[in-house]
């Protein structure tokens, strides 16, 4: 079996980093003998969105993010036939924002969203979040804190099943305390880092939600990782 | 008065510094802008004031610029080690200025930070400034990179000196739309076989600033750096006045007007450093023979492209790396490398360095790896998220070790019985420098 990945807009939404995340994944099904391909989904290409088990996009500049927009609207349909139909989504900064039923850009003009999902952003003016930031969440039962990095002016608020209650940091807006969006089949998050890079529960979580049920992933050895978080929390909250 | 004041201070912590041996550093310049914080206000400054500035290259470029000056017998105040923040300037022009705050001396000739750029335009009023390339860096500090172009747009509007632009780059040619009142000159390279890239690579700043339609190639060098044209404006790309022609790598060498003129380094970018600071020296007079000879001598001992023998019969190379663009650029120069070796990788996430390490997954590390990689190792601040960097190329975890300190890790890559290559981030690469240079041999 293959293991087939969207990839939306990467020439736009690719500015943090974000495309470590795929390449995260995609190792770390090869270790488990799983084979992955990327697709590439650009505005105007003709695609069929309906058979791929995640569809993923990155954050990117308010200006290309203009660009895509209406391109990323226009397939609201099929997004939301993907989302019925068991694809994972994994939607980071501008992609996250992008999905909800709106934002407002940095001169407060309001930008429709997809509307999968309910949340708004509102536009931060002097209010921009950039920093290190620690979460701690619960995937299948298990308390894990992730660490990554955030950097977005954009507020998202209205947010009724977050990822998780921020130790360090802001979050889906300043000071809220709460970070990203979590769904059965959909992570929304602010986190670079990139996301998975520290996070390999977060990436298993993501393969596991996305494969078929009875795929077994076997453990890998993620000490580089723990070792990473681990001196990054401490570091971070320290008083 | 009050600048009196600034410059004995920071003149007498210079010279009690240099006294106890030390390099003077920031501190004066820090003490002075506290007691004077219109300090670059007050002071009074040469006839020609240049300043450098872009993402990557600036004090290569300073530095040879100011050799060329120099060798051309000009006195030159300049910032040579690099400190290119408010501060630093502040101590490298006291240094050399008298204790009215006259600076001494024919041309100044510094690197300058680019928001530091923005902030000084309109205080020192720059006789040339010269703007070698616009690449991401350091996003949480700088912003993206639309932020930092409005940014120089707007001081750029009435902007009356010699603005020196890098054709090939988008971002930075287009900043001549924006100064109106500027004289232009422009520099650039012709696409020869050696130099044009067949990797596609992540490129920021791909639009046209004037209708915002993708920009086509039809050459590219490296990152988004290359031949352009807009579909709608097709002389956006404005012909270099300074072309450098017949780039060869292989032969180290390229022609500007008539004259040939060897490689500082064997990398692309180098051409444009070179460019840069030929372009300024197109001003005064400098002949090309003199030109010649720093290229072919003058080396910046700064952890750029350098040199060490730590152990016996075997090399090992420092170079920066500290963004995907630039960072690319040495991992090509390295990959071309097909005997055994080692690499040391060094990550720190100072304020300086930019605190968001997102960076080290935009830039190709797998292309790092050949046959001929027999061992990886990792350190600095950062030094697991280098690891896990690497971890996911897929190479081999067994030879892939963590050594925070820099000592050790520089310590642990003489035990090797092979050539080395160390790339490290910014605030990491002077203290790199030192270590190697303790136990070079």
């Amino acid at each position: 079996m293959t293991y087939r990945i969207l990839w939306l807009y990467p020439k736009e939404m690719n500015l943090y980093g974000d495309r470590g995340n795929l390449m995260i994944l995609k190792q770390r099904l090869a270790w488990r003998g799983i084979d992955a391909e990327i697709d590439e989904l650009n505005v105007n290409d003709v695609i069929d969105l309906s058979c791929y088990n995640l569809i993923y996009m990155g954050g990117g500049p308010d200006s290309e993010q203009r660009y895509i927009y209406e391109d990323c609207l226009n397939r609201k349909a099929d997004f939301q036939k993907a989302y019925d139909q068991g694809t994972f989504f994994v939607l980071i900064c501008g992609g996250y924002q992008l999905f909800g039923t709106y934002y407002e850009d940095q001169f407060h003009q309001r930008i429709e969203g997809v509307s999968m999902f309910d949340y708004h952003t509102e536009s931060g003016d002097s209010k921009r979040c950039i920093g290190n930031l620690v979460v701690d969440t619960v995937l299948d039962g298990e308390p894990i804190t992730l660490v990554g990095f955030e950097n977005h002016g954009g507020q998202t608020v209205g947010v009724k099943q977050t990822l998780g209650r921020v130790r360090f940091g802001h979050g889906n807006s300043f000071n809220s305390g709460l970070e990203g969006f979590l769904d059965k089949q959909v992570i929304g998050t602010y986190m670079h880092g990139s996301l998975l890079s520290k996070n390999p529960e977060l990436a298993d979580y993501i393969l596991r939600h996305s494969l078929a049920e009875e795929t077994r992933l076997e453990p890998l050895d993620d000490s580089l990782e723990a070792k990473a978080k681990a001196q990054l929390i401490e570091r971070f909250m320290k008083p | 008065m009050r600048t009196s004041l600034a410059v004995l201070v920071a003149k007498t912590v210079q010279w009690a510094m240099k006294g106890f041996g030390y390099r003077a550093g920031t501190l004066p310049g820090r003490l002075a802008l506290m007691i004077d914080p219109q300090l670059f206000a007050h002071l009074s400054y040469p006839k020609e004031r240049i300043f450098i500035t872009g993402t990557n290259g600036k004090t290569s470029v300073n530095n040879i610029t100011s050799q060329l000056l120099i060798h051309s017998g000009y006195a030159v105040v300049c910032n040579h080690y690099g400190d290119n923040l408010d501060w630093g300037l502040a101590s490298t022009m006291i240094d050399k200025a008298t204790l009215s705050g006259r600076l001494k001396g024919d041309i100044l000739c510094c690197e300058v930070d680019e928001l530091t750029v923005v902030k000084l335009v309109d205080v020192i009023h720059p006789t040339m400034l010269v703007i070698n390339n616009f690449f991401r860096d350091q996003l949480d500090r700088v912003g993206e990179m639309d932020t930092l172009i409005a940014l120089f747009e707007k001081k750029l509007q009435s902007y009356t000196g010699r603005l020196i632009l890098n054709s090939n780059d988008p971002n930075v040619n287009r900043l001549a739309l924006s100064a109106p009142l500027a004289t232009r000159l422009n520099y650039g390279v012709e696409p020869s076989a050696e130099i044009i890239s067949k990797d596609s690579e992540i490129g920021e700043g791909t639009r046209c600033p004037l209708c915002f339609k993708e920009l086509v190639y039809s050459a590219r060098y490296y990152s988004h750096i290359g031949v352009y044209a807009c579909p709608e404006h097709t002389d956006l790309m404005r012909r270099p006045d300074l072309l450098a022609t017949q780039v060869s790598l292989s032969e180290n060498r390229f022609v500007l007007n008539g004259e040939t003129y060897p490689l500082m380094y064997n990398l692309t970018y180098s051409v444009f450093n070179q460019l840069a600071a030929l372009s300024v020296a197109s001003c005064f007079d400098v002949d090309p023979e003199t030109a010649r000879q720093v290229f072919a001598s003058f080396r910046l001992e700064n952890g750029r492209m350098e040199s060490f023998t730590i152990r016996e019969g075997r090399n090992c190379i420092l170079n920066l790396a500290k963004n995907p663009a630039g960072a690319s650029e040495i991992i090509k120069f390295v990959r071309r490398y097909n005997h055994d070796h080692v690499l040391l990788s060094i990550l720190n996430d100072n304020d300086a360095d930019g605190t968001d390490v997102s960076w080290i997954w935009d830039t190709p590390y797998q292309d790092l790896i050949t046959p001929s990689t027999q061992m990886i190792l990792c350190s600095g601040k950062r030094a697991y998220d280098m690891a896990i960097r690497f971890r996911y190329t897929g190479f081999d975890m067994s030879r892939i070790a963590v050594i925070e300190d820099k000592a050790e890790a520089v310590k642990a890559l003489s035990t090797y019985d092979m050539d080395s290559f160390v790339l490290s981030n910014y605030t990491a690469l002077q203290a790199t420098r030192k270590e190697l240079e303790k136990i070079a041999l």
